[in-house]
């Protein structure tokens, strides 16, 4: 029986200690509250990536809607964390009230799309010109990361992508890949590997 | 890095894909949504996902053509130097042998698989109609596999164990299918191959087809 992938979920806080980051996290809601701008950008940056992974999770199927979904569950932090009334000690951390937005956000757009179906309108979200921006700017980069990283495929060796297209949409473990392509597992582990690593190297550049 | 999260790779492929249950899909997210690391690697490997989509639609479109009409003029001197040179060392070659990927060893007969193929192993509670492969069915390109099966038993959930087997007895392929159907997106090798359905772990389905058998 192979074992269960998932046997202990470490603490995402094992670096700092769970006091310092509940700490920096009550500094970031302070400052939102006092209307400090460079705050809510620092906000959307460090949740960019965990938000938009959940989308494309759970909405797979609608790819043209994540980038709005993404927008939509900014705009709602920002206004909700900027309420005066909003007391963040009801919540165990701030990225647990993050995720909470996320799921909440993506039930009621896929709520709000089945009753488009049935001829319902819908009021468009609250505008929020900060998420906005930084939103906008996260999806231009993106299309920029897809465009150097679609440079990058065409380069690679057939090889190599025909290992990334059986891992990815095929969902095969390197040792099936191994098998399949009468391989070493460590050589296929070391061509995907290679290809992961230039598009490290593609979507860190544009972060800087 | 920082993150010491065991079988971390593991879990972001398997997120990425889908694969995880309700449960640890939920406790990973609780995980990334505090572990910039682990968030920073998953968009990484999403947008190689998306890239790898978009790149091999745009492959499908092409035609061999309009492939070299993309590239840059200024290496259609450069092709065709290579391509002369090319054709000068291979063509002779080529002229005097077999296409080199066709083996007939890959082709042969694997005796014990066959007898199976024969005995056509079926459980009574189980009712299988299979739709593709047909046995013995020459296929080229993506293989889709597909049934209809229906159990007795109310805990059938519908998953099934779909093996592809080499004539070499190989396992090739080994993946839990559920609604009865599943495309191979790769190309398999040419030669021939078997596949089989289990549940939980019994036979229910002995299939034969090849790929890319040459014409007799």
């Amino acid at each position: 029986m192979t074992k269960p992938l998932f046997l202990t979920i470490l603490s995402p806080h094992n670096r700092f200690g769970r006091a310092e980051v509940e700490t920096k996290e009550l500094e970031l809601i302070k400052r939102i509250h006092d209307g400090d701008k460079a705050a809510e950008t620092e906000l959307v940056k460090n949740y960019q990536d965990a938000v938009r992974a959940k989308i494309y999770h759970d909405m797979y199927g609608d790819p043209d809607s994540h980038d709005d979904v993404a927008q939509e569950v900014f705009c709602k932090l920002l206004e909700n964390l900027r309420q005066p009334s909003f007391s963040p000690e009801k919540y165990d951390s701030l990225f647990a009230y993050v995720w909470g937005v996320t799921r909440n956000t993506i039930r009621e757009w896929r709520r709000r799309q089945n009753l488009e179906k049935r001829h319902f309108v819908h009021d468009d979200p609250p505008e929020n010109y900060m998420a906005d921006e930084v939103t906008a700017e996260q999806a231009l980069i993106e299309q920029e990361n897809k465009r150097e990283l679609q440079a990058i495929l065409r380069q690679l060796p057939q090889q190599h992508r025909r290992i990334l297209e059986v891992s990815y949409f095929d969902g095969l473990a390197v040792r099936e890949i191994s098998r399949m392509e009468r391989m070493p597992a460590d050589e296929v582990s070391a061509k995907k590997n290679y290809a992961l690593k230039l598009a490290r190297k593609i979507c860190q550049k544009q972060k800087k | 890095m920082n993150c010491t999260l065991e079988n971390r790779e593991a879990l972001i492929e398997a997120y990425l894909l889908r694969k995880l249950s309700e449960t640890e899909t939920e406790a990973f997210e609780h995980h990334f949504f505090g572990c910039r690391e682990c968030a920073e690697e998953l968009s990484v490997r999403r947008q190689l996902i998306e890239a790898l989509k978009t790149e091999k639609s745009v492959r499908a479109a092409e035609t061999p053509v309009s492939r070299l009409l993309r590239g840059r003029s200024t290496y259609w001197p450069y092709l065709a130097a290579a391509a002369l040179v090319i054709g000068m060392i291979l063509l002779p070659r080529l002229f005097n042998s077999q296409a080199p990927e066709i083996r007939v060893e890959n082709f042969a007969e694997n005796s014990q698989l066959e007898s199976f193929l024969e005995q056509n192993v079926k459980n009574p509670a189980f009712s299988l109609t299979v739709l593709s492969p047909q046995t013995g069915e020459n296929l080229q390109g993506k293989i889709v596999f597909a049934w209809e099966a229906s159990h007795h038993d109310e805990s059938y959930t519908g998953h099934l164990d779909l093996v592809i087997m080499n004539n070499q007895r190989t396992d090739v392929l080994r993946k839990t299918v559920q609604g009865g159907r599943f495309q191979l997106e790769s190309k398999l090798i040419p030669g021939r191959y078997y596949w089989t359905l289990e549940y939980q772990n019994e036979t229910v389905h002995v299939g034969k087809f090849f790929v890319g058998k040459p014409q007799e």
